[in-house]
């Protein structure tokens, strides 16, 4: 396997786990709004934003991952992962897929960034739909 | 975009979201909720998790008739496959090592489907990283 294939790999596990760091967040949301008391709701939210690190062990508490901050690592690697294979020659004019591409992908770090802070159903639902908007634009791109 | 296109986009998509959740579940969010303190809102959370399953077998199902569909595109059929002649080539032998890996996968799905399983799904998880690493061979290499 070439550099150029393992930075395409990359693109597309981080892809593939970021996709799933969404559906988290979907399934997440919508399951904390269905449970019974709402007032449960607010509490474990803030729960698992400040208490479930990344990863578990090993690495001092401080230095753990929030859930958050593992979506920004996977939109981190995404981001470049696509620079690396526009330097290996996968030159794509900009504008068409590839400026509907960057469009959605500011818009899902926008989204992501809101998430984060009040995660809602909705935001859950926008950027999982923004995430795989970005994949099916994705197979537009000329090879 | 053509049907092909389509094909393709709804291929990536069903896999990103089967196996995104798999691997985001398994090596990350559980292992992460389950640290939390109290016990008690860990459990909780995680049982809050669990209300929505089942993904497995719709998202098979979208991958399996996209696949065929794609394959049959580029003319290559499960009958290349029966009689020998797919793995003459590289993208044969690569296409027919993915169609192996994708029924060790399917296996998995039926024996366990969503209930635990703490050591078979590391070897779902390799099979997964290698379909997808078959994937990007295929159409990339």
């Amino acid at each position: 396997m070439t550099l150029a294939l393992l930075v395409v790999y990359i693109h597309l596990v981080s892809s593939v786990l970021l996709v799933g760091y969404f559906l988290f967040w979907l399934i997440m949301t919508v399951g904390l709004e269905r449970l019974e008391p709402a007032a449960e709701v607010a509490p474990l939210t803030a729960a698992m934003l400040a208490g479930a690190r990344w990863p578990p062990a090993v690495v001092p508490w401080k230095l753990r991952l929030t859930v958050p901050g593992l979506g920004w690592t996977f939109l981190a690697v995404l981001v470049l992962s696509g620079i690396a294979e526009s330097l290996a020659g996968a030159r794509y004019p900009v504008g068409g897929a590839l400026g509907l591409k960057l469009a959605l992908l500011a818009a899902l770090a926008a989204a992501h960034a809101q998430l984060g802070r009040r995660p809602t159903p909705g935001l859950a639902k926008l950027s999982l739909g923004l995430a795989l908007g970005i994949v099916v634009v994705s197979v537009l791109l000329p090879r | 975009m053509t049907l092909y296109h389509l094909a393709v986009a709804l291929h990536v998509a069903a896999a990103c979201l089967w196996l995104g959740h798999m691997f985001f579940w398994s090596l990350f969010s559980g292992p992460a909720l389950k640290k939390i303190q109290p016990p008690e809102t860990a459990g909780r959370l995680r049982a809050v998790m669990l209300w929505r399953g089942g993904l497995g077998w719709p998202a098979l199902a979208v991958l399996a008739v996209t696949g065929l569909y794609q394959m049959r595109f580029r003319g290559v059929t499960l009958g290349m496959l029966a009689d020998g002649t797919m793995l003459q080539s590289a993208a044969g032998r690569i296409i027919a090592f993915k169609l192996l890996l994708v029924l060790g996968m399917i296996g998995y799905q039926l024996v366990f489907g969503h209930r635990p399983a703490p050591r078979a799904i590391y070897f779902n998880m390799l099979a997964a990283l290698l379909v997808l690493g078959a994937s990007v061979l295929l159409v990339r290499g």
